[in-house]
């Protein structure tokens, strides 16, 4: 059985590594440096699962996510959003009040907790 | 401060005096009349006309001097009004300035945290992966190992970076004074040249200085003068192309040292050149071409050459490489902080 995909759009290099090192014996994962890149690789890549970077230069994950959840072919695709930052364009992340209020499936504040990863990707693709 | 308590002291010592002797001018005044009266009843006598005459005579000298020492009073108070006046100005030209840095100190360092949270996460997430214990592939654990490190580093830098921009930033606003040294120009740049032998031969890049007109010596803070031109020449190396040339050029105007830094890479566009030395900022094409920096550098030489008075610009196009142009007024020993420049910069 073909692994399931998963595109990683990130900015940082080394986030790029961990993630990727954590997952490929699991899934079949390959990544984009920037939203641009991140949005012509899912028309290639077309991905099960997407773990989006909030914060990047030129296209950010927000504008990234927004495009998504509006495009009826892509919609469906889970993200998972990642940032370092708890708040953001004037929004708090990760408490219940302010759930819903970004586009993105799931929303996990950097450093990277593995466990928690990888639970909620079994969640949505197994 | 003290010697102003003084003053007012002093001052207040002066102004009692003044007011008892009014009252004993008007005192003696009226007891002239004393005299006076005797006179007019007839019951005249030499004596009476003596006494009457020294008592208007040394009446009228103190409300003469009275008035005199009342004029002074006026005249003092009013340079006591003007000089607290003056006083409380600068008070609150210092408070403004304090608060003002106090303010950029803030969102300073709300930036800088959020900057330095992007490596500390990336470096935490490396270990967390390494700490789950399923990575059984060595690469594998080599390159989170070398990655943690590498955004350590970065940390390491940025927060080199921090704490040379808050101590600029502080000196140029609260005009502190810096320790000055005099700096022989054309000796200091070769010495800091020689730190770049090694990586202009690892790039292969041709590395110059050209002399146009020796500049001799300027009276500046040494460590903030080799951080300049450390890190123009840095940046050359960094966004050179390899097998190219980078050209440090010295000359001198009339008040000025002219520094000018030169490669052949990556070239500044027009919309960069606006936001070259904003803190933090790093173009697209410059992070393509060098992925890591802080976004501090340029910042902090800008900070400094600004406390200097001088002037920095950049000029970049494909058909004349990228050289970026320092002017340091020249500045006196014996006081003068050299001529601020008003000039429109290329960015």
């Amino acid at each position: 059985m073909a692994k399931k995909k998963i595109l990683i759009i990130e900015d940082d290099q080394a986030m790029i590594d961990s993630l990727t090192i954590l997952l490929k014996n699991n899934y079949d994962v390959d990544s984009a440096k920037d939203g641009n890149e991140g949005l012509e690789k899912i028309k290639t890549v077309k991905p099960d699962l997407i773990i989006l970077d909030l914060l990047m230069p030129e296209r950010d994950g927000f504008d990234v996510c927004k495009k998504l959840k509006t495009d009826e072919k892509l919609k469906k695709i889970p993200v998972i959003a990642l940032s370092s930052f708890t708040e953001m364009y004037g929004m708090s992340f990760g408490d219940e009040a302010t759930k819903g209020s970004l586009p993105s499936d799931v929303y996990l504040s950097k450093p990277l907790d593995p466990e928690t990863l990888v639970r909620e990707i079994k969640q949505y693709i197994g | 401060m003290i010697h102003m308590k003084r003053e007012t002291n002093a001052d207040k010592t002066e102004l009692r005096r003044t007011e008892l002797l009014g009252w004993y001018s008007v005192g003696i005044v009226i007891s002239s009349l004393i005299p006076a009266v005797l006179i007019l009843v007839g019951l005249e006598h030499l004596v009476w006309r003596i006494l009457l005459v020294f008592l208007l005579v040394v009446g009228l000298l103190g409300l003469m001097i009275w008035y005199l020492r009342v004029r002074y009073a006026i005249r003092r108070l009013s340079e006591l009004t003007s000089i607290l006046e003056k006083r409380s100005a600068e008070q609150e030209v210092s408070l403004k300035k304090l608060e003002e840095l106090e303010k950029v100190k803030k969102a300073f360092m709300h930036m800088a945290s959020h900057q330095l949270r992007a490596p500390l996460a990336a470096l935490q997430s490396c270990l967390r992966v390494l700490l789950t214990g399923n990575i059984t592939d060595k690469d594998d654990s080599q390159k989170l190992l070398h990655d943690a490190y590498a955004r350590g580093e970065d940390m390491m830098e940025l927060v080199n970076d921090i704490l040379l921009f808050s101590e600029a930033e502080s000196l140029a606003r609260l005009d502190a004074d810096m320790p000055l040294e005099e700096v022989e120009v054309e000796d200091a740049v070769r010495e800091i040249a020689d730190f770049f032998a090694a990586r202009a031969a690892e790039k292969n890049v041709e590395f110059a200085i050209n002399i146009e007109s020796s500049p001799d010596s300027i009276l500046v803070n040494r460590k903030m003068f080799n951080h300049v031109i450390l890190n123009l020449v840095s940046n050359a190396f960094r966004y050179s192309y390899p097998d190219r040339k980078v050209t440090i050029t010295l000359s001198k105007s009339n008040d000025a040292v002219i520094f000018r830094v030169h490669n052949w890479g990556l070239i500044v566009n027009e919309e960069d050149k606006q936001n070259l030395f904003r803190e933090f900022w790093r173009g697209k094409d410059a992070r393509k071409f060098v992925e890591r920096g802080t976004g501090l550098g340029l910042s902090i030489v800008k900070n400094i050459v600004d406390i200097w008075g001088g002037w920095i610009g950049v000029e970049s196009d494909a058909e004349h490489g990228t050289c970026f142009t320092i002017e340091i007024p020249k500045i006196t020993k014996n006081g003068g902080k050299g001529n601020g420049k008003e000039k429109n910069t290329d960015n």
